[in-house]
């Protein structure tokens, strides 16, 4: 941990005592000039035992947010302790850390508010199933030609955030499927959006919360919601 | 009055009765109360006021009285179910920024992370 780091990766858990100690340590070593807070989401397993033994400190969710609202969570601390930017690191090991630097090089360039690590730009990532692929191409093409961005990947949440961005995020952000809505929210409120291109991994151990049931909702709600917001102002604070 | 008219006057009855004793014994508060309140005086006073019950068969159409009175019931649960989808969405919104509140009150204890130790360091 550095004397004053300005960036605060956040790390969000749910049960994922078998992954958490591999990501913690690989954001140590390939972002070492960065703090780092795991969110502990209601967990039922070892994994914020795990993280507390390790020096990380934690915010300890009393009951099941979901990936929303946990993630908020440390949008909010980061905002209150003057952090300048903000990356978001599933607790899955999904995410490479090693792209942590480049995921901030455009926000620190001021090139970007929100930049996002996209599967799809780079070319050895594992191939997602078919379902999951559909969805995040459709809500990809509606993300680009809502926000008049190129955007390849809006299902990633490998983000990093400027101070403008996670602010709007830590008073307005979608509790369930954060993904598109966000960047829609985020470019309603006039922030720019990049992608860089990033590496993703499969899952080592444990399940996706995106279960068949879900994956069956999700694009139900991921539209409602959009266009829903489309009518309001709701999640636009400029 | 028919036998159809009768049961919905009981069931109105009962539901008011039901709902005055979970508010006597404190399980129910005085807006939700009152809604149920509503509800079952609407049922028995369309059961039992036969004018008003013919007046409104006239105006919808309905072939029977009773079904005038089934489908204001019908009409009375959605009012009241919407009703407490807003009040439940509220209370997950609550219940969000609460549960926030406190793992953010429980970081500021013993966390490495305030801005003054941060800056100290």
């Amino acid at each position: 941990m550095s004397s004053i780091a300005k960036t605060l990766v956040v790390v969000p858990i749910h049960n994922e005592a078998q992954n958490i100690a591999r990501v913690i340590q690989e954001i140590k070593a390939k972002a070492s000039d960065c703090d780092i807070l795991v969110v502990n989401d209601a967990s039922t397993d070892d994994g914020p035992r795990i993280s507390k033994e390790m020096g990380i400190p934690m915010l300890d969710l009393p009951i099941n947010l979901g990936i929303g609202g946990a993630v908020q969570t440390g949008f909010m601390v980061a905002r209150s302790r003057d952090y300048e930017i903000v990356v978001q690191v599933d607790g899955d090991g999904q995410h490479d850390p090693s792209f942590i630097p480049d995921l901030i090089a455009p926000i620190e360039a001021g090139q970007a508010d929100i930049s996002i690590g996209s599967r799809r730009l780079y070319s050895n990532n594992p191939s997602p199933s078919v379902t999951r692929l559909v969805g995040m191409r459709f809500f990809s093409w509606m993300t680009s030609a809502l926000t008049s961005a190129t955007i390849s990947d809006c299902s990633s949440v490998f983000r990093a955030l400027n101070r403008r961005a996670f602010t709007l995020f830590s008073n307005h952000y979608p509790t369930d499927f954060p993904d598109a809505e966000a960047l829609i929210a985020a470019h309603r409120a006039g922030l720019k959006i990049c992608e860089i291109p990033a590496k993703f991994r499969e899952r080592d151990h444990g399940k996706s919360s995106l279960r068949p049931g879900r994956l069956l909702y999700y694009p139900f709600k991921e539209s409602f919601s959009i266009l829903m917001m489309l009518t309001t102002k709701r999640g636009v604070t400029r | 009055m028919s036998n159809a008219l009768a049961l919905a006057a009981i069931a109105g009855g009962a539901i008011l009765t039901w709902v005055l004793f979970l508010y006597r014994k404190g399980r129910l508060k005085e807006d939700h109360a009152l809604l149920w309140i509503a509800v079952a005086v609407s049922v028995i006073l369309l059961s039992t006021w036969t004018e008003l019950l013919a007046t409104i068969n006239q105006v919808v159409g309905a072939a029977r009285s009773s079904d005038v009175v089934l489908a204001s019931f019908v009409a009375f649960l959605l009012i009241v179910s919407i009703y407490y989808s807003v009040r439940i969405s509220g209370l997950e919104w609550q219940n969000k920024k609460i549960a926030q509140e406190i793992a953010i009150m429980k970081l500021t204890g013993n966390s490495p992370l305030s801005t003054e130790q941060r800056k100290e360091s």
